[in-house]
């Protein structure tokens, strides 16, 4: 089944190979990051809707509506701010 | 409450909150109340390197060709960053080991402050080989009026709660008889609550350091080696950015865990109350960056970087870093300006952007940048 991952009001088919940042990275949409293994906390977002799967295990404090993209994919349809 | 070394008192941590609570007695980690602090243990010490590993011999030829402004942002820099890793090779240490009450924080306060010792090293290796004698550059440490300014500031929060906690440890609370008389030399009614909000304002103050200041320093370092110049020296500042990356976090976990009152309820109550302050001393430092970046480019800008640029960087970092904490972001810059940072901030073991350093940890012994007549002894024509 097809997710579809947003962002900016943009919409993307989400390619689940691949993580989130990576995602938007093939799209040419730059985003910050740094350490791209779940410790810097630089490619924290907030999501509206939806859950991420996490490759990584987070090393970062995260409030409830925080996620790491460069580390996690989505499981079901995403809202990213 | 004097400090023991180990406390007879039967002692359950997981009750205790993160600071000021009973001293730690067993060291051990089978049950946690902030797991996160051993992850970042194991993180820190799965990065352990030595500056020794990292051949910086070819930089002498590239800092010798450079341009007289060039070689004053270059130095100036690296006094700058010898500064704030002589300050937190001990720092962390000396105010906040007395105080802890997690053995697994405890751990980590010493594993980080254990990094930053080897970060200081590294300083004086890539020193010895642009200089027949160093001893010049890190003299100036102390006598150049721009690095004072800062030193004296991030000093001044770690100084003020040593001595708060000093007095605590010889004399208690009870102020009767000896009353406190602060690091300013003035008269202080000293509480539990006074040495908190202490504690509060220098974990924001090192937060800012590690989080702000020295990621402006990367900058600089970063800026030289985009150019193919002094690649040596960025191979060393991508280890020490790797490990700021985990000390800041780790700040950042402290001052959300009090804010989020999951830790000690009146740290909360002190995170709100301080809030004006903190952010204040957040604004300070940006303030400091900015003008640290016109002292560096005062003779002249570099490629790739200028004053504007670096003060757009501090604007951009500061915010990040404040949000981060849960503090709103006060500076209009939206987007990074200097994109290219991050792949040098970027962990070696998922290398996307092909890089033209080579990756420091598969070169350990593989380059000898350095022949002498005398290796070439045993040739025969
Ligand atoms: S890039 Fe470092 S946590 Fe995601
Ligand atoms: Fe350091
Ligand atoms: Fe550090």
């Amino acid at each position: 089944m097809t997710k579809i991952l947003s962002f900016n009001g943009e919409k993307f088919v989400f390619n689940p190979d691949m993580t989130i940042l990576e995602n938007l990275e093939s799209h040419g949409i730059a985003v910050e990051y740094q350490c791209r293994q779940g410790y810097c906390g630089a490619c924290r977002r907030r999501v509206t809707l939806g859950k991420v799967n996490y490759i990584i295990k987070p090393l970062v404090y995260l409030k409830n509506d925080e996620i790491l993209i460069c580390c996690s994919t989505i499981e079901n349809d995403l809202t990213l701010l | 409450m004097a400090y023991t070394t180990f406390s007879k008192l039967n002692n359950d941590a997981t009750k205790e909150p993160m600071f000021f609570g009973k001293p730690v007695n067993v060291a051990r980690f089978d049950v946690q109340k902030f797991e996160v602090f051993e992850k970042l243990i194991e993180k820190q010490l799965s990065f352990f390197w030595r500056p020794e590993e990292i051949d910086v011999s070819r930089d002498r030829i590239d800092f010798i060709n450079l341009p007289d402004h060039e070689r004053h942002i270059f130095i100036s820099n690296l006094k700058y960053q010898t500064l704030l890793d002589s300050i937190q090779g001990r720092s962390p240490n000396m105010a906040l080991l007395p105080i802890v009450s997690l053995p697994e924080l405890e751990t980590w306060i010493e594993t980080w402050s254990f990094s930053e010792t080897i970060h200081s090293r590294s300083y004086t290796h890539i020193l010895r080989n642009l200089y027949t004698d160093p001893s010049e550059v890190f003299e100036d440490i102390v006598l150049n009026q721009e690095i004072q300014k800062r030193a004296s500031d991030i000093a001044s929060y770690y100084d003020d709660l040593i001595h708060a906690v000093q007095y605590f440890q010889l004399h208690g609370l009870d102020q009767k008889e000896i009353p406190y008389i602060n690091i300013t030399g003035e008269q202080e009614d000293l509480t539990l609550r006074i040495m908190k909000k202490k504690l509060y304002m220098c974990i924001c103050s090192v937060n800012a350091l590690e989080a702000i200041r020295f990621y402006v320093s990367f900058a600089c370092s970063f800026a030289f080696a985009e150019r193919d110049l002094l690649e040596g020296n960025a191979k060393i500042i991508k280890l020490i950015a790797r490990d700021e990356a985990l000390h800041l976090n780790s700040t950042q976990q402290i001052l959300n865990l009090w804010a989020e009152g999951k830790d000690d309820p009146e740290m909360a109550e002190i995170a709100v109350e301080c809030h004006a302050q903190g952010k204040e001393l957040f604004l300070r430092v940006a303030e400091q960056e900015k003008n640290w970046a016109k002292y560096l480019f005062k003779n002249g800008s570099m490629i790739g970087l200028n004053e504007d640029i670096l003060c757009q960087y501090v604007e951009f970092i500061s915010n990040q870093r404040m949000q981060a904490i849960g503090y709103e972001a006060t500076f209009d810059v939206k987007t990074n300006p200097i994109p290219w940072i991050n792949h040098w901030l970027t962990s070696d073991n998922v290398q996307v952007a092909p890089q033209e350093v080579e990756i420091s940890s598969y070169l350990v012994g593989q380059i000898n940048s350095k022949i002498d007549t005398e290796d070439l002894g045993n040739f025969k024509l």
